[in-house]
């Protein structure tokens, strides 16, 4: 072990984390880094995955190797398992899978026959919220060491806090899209207002509840009637 | 009225499965010129909307359970009139 050695690699693997919000702000991106990253500076790691909270369960956005993501499916299908206890408790789960204490049987047997004798899994945590775990897998049966644990734990909270960024610029841009969209369709609806009320000679209240009933006789969402509305008149004008 | 209106507001974004924030960008889409802060207020109870205000809060509940093939299952102002 070589302290000054691993001292320097950490520090430039924060170095480049801390540039990710400064080129590609993805989470996919984000996430890539956060697995090759740690697969680089943990010791004995030879894959390594992290697990997002969706809004359908966990899933993996990202592993270095295709077996960690099948060992953490195989936890989201059984429901159990270091990733998801790490995820739900808030704290590293370290366990070596030869002691065979009974925990996640599922789990440990597909681990076992892939030849993985040992995991850890360290909370994303942001705010109190859980937001994911960084798995890390490896095939010495041996528990990950105080300095393997204490290097997974920085690496998860640099990544947690880059992740937690990456995901507000992520919200930040679904907002800007729905606001663009529904922008588009209050000028689509205040079109069709404007001709109903010069048609009907009625105030923009009085239009909009003509579009109302029109959707609800017709059981179709007001923006297709006012689509329809408008359209027609664009037309008939055309005539 | 105004606490059923409320109800009847809250429970059908609930059922929808529409956040605050998202029901309030819909709420602007048809023409809504409140703040979320004023749409929160009456799914609270706390501020009492015109006909029109709910109205509109009623559509974008309605529209979005067009989707799941529901047929406009939360009532208009004018059918809350005693």
């Amino acid at each position: 072990m070589d302290p000054a050695r691993d001292n320097g690699q950490i520090a430039r693997v924060l170095i480049e984390m801390g540039g990710v919000l400064h080129s590609e702000q993805t989470v996919a991106r984000t996430l890539q880094l956060v697995t090759e990253l740690t697969e680089r500076t943990v010791r004995s790691a030879c894959a390594v995955s992290v697990t997002l909270a969706g809004v359908d369960g966990p899933y993996t956005p990202n592993a270095s190797e295709p077996i960690a993501r099948t060992l953490d499916e195989v936890q989201y299908e059984a429901g159990d398992g270091p990733c998801l206890d790490a995820m739900s408790e808030g704290h590293t789960i370290n366990a070596s899978l030869g002691d065979g204490d009974g925990r996640w049987p599922d789990f440990t047997s597909a681990a076992k026959a892939n030849a993985i004798g040992s995991t850890m899994s360290v909370p994303l945590v942001v705010n109190d919220r859980s937001l994911g775990a960084l798995n890390v897998y490896s095939t010495d049966t041996q528990l990950y060491g105080e300095i393997e644990e204490a290097t997974a734990s920085l690496l998860a909270q640099q990544a947690s806090a880059v992740l937690a960024t990456a995901v507000a610029f992520a919200d930040a841009t679904a907002l800007k899209d729905q606001l663009l969209q529904a922008l588009a369709t209050r000028d689509l609806i205040g079109q069709a207002k404007g001709i109903l009320m010069a048609r009907e000679q009625c105030d923009p209240s009085a239009a909009f509840d003509i579009l109302r009933r029109a959707s609800q006789r017709t059981n179709r969402k007001l923006r297709e009637v006012a689509a329809d509305l408008v359209r027609s008149t664009i037309k008939g004008a055309a005539e | 009225m105004s606490l059923t209106m409320a109800q009847i507001l809250e429970a059908g974004r609930q059922q929808a499965g529409l956040s605050h924030r998202d029901l309030w960008i819909g709420y602007c889409a048809l023409g809504g010129m409140s703040g979320p802060e004023t749409v929160d207020a009456y799914l609270l109870g706390d501020a009492i909307p015109d006909h029109l205000e709910y109205d509109v809060i009623a559509q974008v509940l309605n529209d979005s359970f067009v989707d799941f093939g529901g047929n406009h299952p939360v009532p208009y102002a004018e059918s809350l009139e005693p």
